[in-house]
């Protein structure tokens, strides 16, 4: 009988029919013990592997972690610059449609006065439409331009005041000045530019 | 190495062509208390004590057995039926765990505190017990608290000595009547044998029969019936302190009882005392025979220091089962003088030359 604890190494009894049972677990003992080292090893083995190739793929991840960072400051950058430019076209576009419809007050305009009043330029200078002619034409110019600014082609020009200068006793040849101003609601800083407006082709004398 | 509360004492034993021989044997007095009932209570005492001895014989060999006794060990025997089967039916692991098992119906302590082991008795041929014939019909079972052995062996290691085996005291005593018994003329292979070891404060009985059929060679195998203590039933009971190391000479003259073996030399000790004791002795012996249970005629042994004490021997004489017979296991070889005080210490250091790669 021995009673030396499991932890300490020991040897069992030498004689009886225990000895080589005992024995051969000893043997089978360390042989599981071998085996398992072995297998333990195999693992840590595995894991070191699996640990490279988790500590690839987290490097692998952050790489692209930081390119999608990338992307995403670009496409905001991107978005920015595309409302910009959204922003710069709708200004075009109101700028093309101010430009359109002055083009079509002038024709109104044209239309709407008589063969011997010579409508010369029409000028925006600020919040105020200058127009101007020759003599004796500011009384049929100012009546068209209030005939026009009622009609609906134009809604948001108003025209609230007209002044004439030199209008009765000037001489037909002499120019007048119609000077109102025009209610305009843009929310353009510069909705159009000065736009000329040149003499009619063949003249149109009174 | 025999561990006791008087002392410690250490048998060294080689096997060359020309038989055993005695190394050397010795003795090394301890302080009280550093071992009780068995147990060893002051490590590092025990271990300088040790060194100390074993650096007196020059002993050099590390491997050291130990035996354990007292009232700290713990020994079962049932039945071994319903185990496991016949033994090589099962693997040693699996057997060892239907034994603990097993004893956990008859011991009431927690295993897990326990260091334990077991042996298989063989019944001889002929044998009525329950059980295949050349089959274990019981198992006995030993055990004594983890701390306790772990003590032992620390103490043995403070002598910078390695603990192979942690022998059960009864084991060890019956090695060392076998050792005793090859020395001698093999006698009776056969029959009851029951043992009694006389320490400083405690005495242990124990009863085997011995299994000569057995592979166990020689002497056969000891199949432990019964194991009965009395404590405080020893030799400072009976106002006898332990002598210092008993150097080799003669035999000690005087006293020696009818019929004592080699001349040994009994004791006569004070009265007071000693009367009681010699019935407590005589007590534990009649209850140790009733566990066993046994019919057969009973051939006592004593051992240990008490082994001369005449108030011992005259009690046990009344028991009518033959003069008893002190055990000498260095008899013939060399040591000079009866020595039943390192029985223990003999029957380890046998143990260990029976073992594969003793020497």
């Amino acid at each position: 009988m021995n009673l030396l604890p499991s932890e300490i190494p020991q040897h069992r009894r030498s004689a009886g029919g225990a000895d080589g049972s005992r024995r051969g677990a000893f043997s089978l003992g360390v042989l599981f013990v071998g085996l398992s080292l072995a297998l333990i090893l195999v693992e840590v083995r595995s894991l070191t592997a699996r640990l490279q190739e988790a500590r690839s793929e987290r490097d692998r991840l952050s790489m692209l972690a930081a390119e999608r960072n990338a992307d995403e400051t670009q496409l905001r950058a991107d978005r920015e610059r595309l409302a910009r430019l959204r922003a710069v076209e709708g200004r075009l576009d109101r700028w093309r449609e101010e430009r359109s419809l002055v083009a079509g007050l002038l024709r109104g305009l044209s239309g709407a006065v008589p063969d011997s009043v010579v409508v010369e330029t029409l000028r925006r200078e600020g919040a105020d439409l200058r127009i101007t002619g020759r003599g004796r034409s500011a009384g049929a110019v100012a009546e068209a331009a209030g005939a026009f600014s009622r009609m609906e082609q134009v809604g948001d020009l108003e025209l609230l005041w007209v002044e004439q200068v030199g209008e009765v006793d000037a001489p037909p040849e002499q120019r007048f000045s119609l000077a109102g101003s025009v209610r305009y609601s843009s929310a353009e800083p510069a909705p159009f530019e000065t736009i000329e407006v040149g003499e009619p082709d063949g003249g149109r004398e009174p | 190495m025999d561990l006791g509360s008087a002392g410690v004492k250490a048998v060294v034993l080689a096997h060359d062509e020309g038989g055993i021989g005695l190394v050397a044997a010795g003795r090394e007095a301890l302080a009280s208390g550093a071992v009780q009932d068995g147990a060893v209570r002051d490590a590092e005492a025990v271990g300088a004590a040790l060194a100390r001895l074993l650096a007196r014989l020059g002993v050099r060999r590390r491997p050291v057995s130990l035996a354990l006794g007292g009232s700290s060990v713990l020994i079962k025997r049932f039945p071994a039926a319903g185990i496991g089967g016949p033994s090589g039916t099962v693997g040693a692991d699996e057997f060892r765990d239907a034994v603990a098992r097993e004893a956990a119906r008859h011991v009431p302590f927690h295993l897990e505190s326990l260091e334990f082991d077991y042996e298989r008795p063989v019944a001889p041929a002929g044998e009525t017990a329950p059980g295949v014939r050349g089959e274990p019909a019981a198992i006995v079972f030993g055990a004594a608290p983890r701390e306790t052995v772990r003590n032992h062996c620390r103490a043995a290691d403070l002598a910078g000595r390695e603990v192979r085996r942690v022998e059960l005291e009864p084991y060890a005593l019956y090695a060392a009547v076998r050792l005793e018994a090859r020395l001698e003329a093999p006698g009776s292979k056969s029959g009851v044998l029951g043992l009694v070891e006389i320490g400083a404060t405690r005495t242990g009985v124990h009863v085997f029969r011995r299994c000569p059929e057995s592979a166990d060679a020689p002497g056969g195998a000891g199949d432990l019936l019964a194991s009965v203590a009395a404590p405080g039933a020893g030799t400072r009971a009976f106002g006898v302190e332990p002598a210092a190391d008993a150097p080799a000479g003669p035999a000690p003259a005087g006293n020696a009882a009818p019929g004592e073996p080699r001349g040994y030399g009994l004791r006569d000790v004070a009265p007071d005392g000693s009367e009681r004791s010699g019935r407590r002795i005589a007590a534990a012996v009649g209850k140790a025979l009733q566990e066993a249970a046994t019919s057969e005629l009973v051939r006592l042994r004593i051992s240990g220091g008490g082994a001369g004490l005449a108030p011992v021997h005259d009690r046990l004489a009344e028991l009518e089962l033959g003069d008893p017979v002190v055990l000498d296991p260095l008899a013939g070889l060399g040591f000079g003088r009866p020595a039943p005080a390192f029985a223990v210490a003999a029957g380890l250091a046998y143990q260990q030359l029976l073992e594969p790669g003793g020497s």
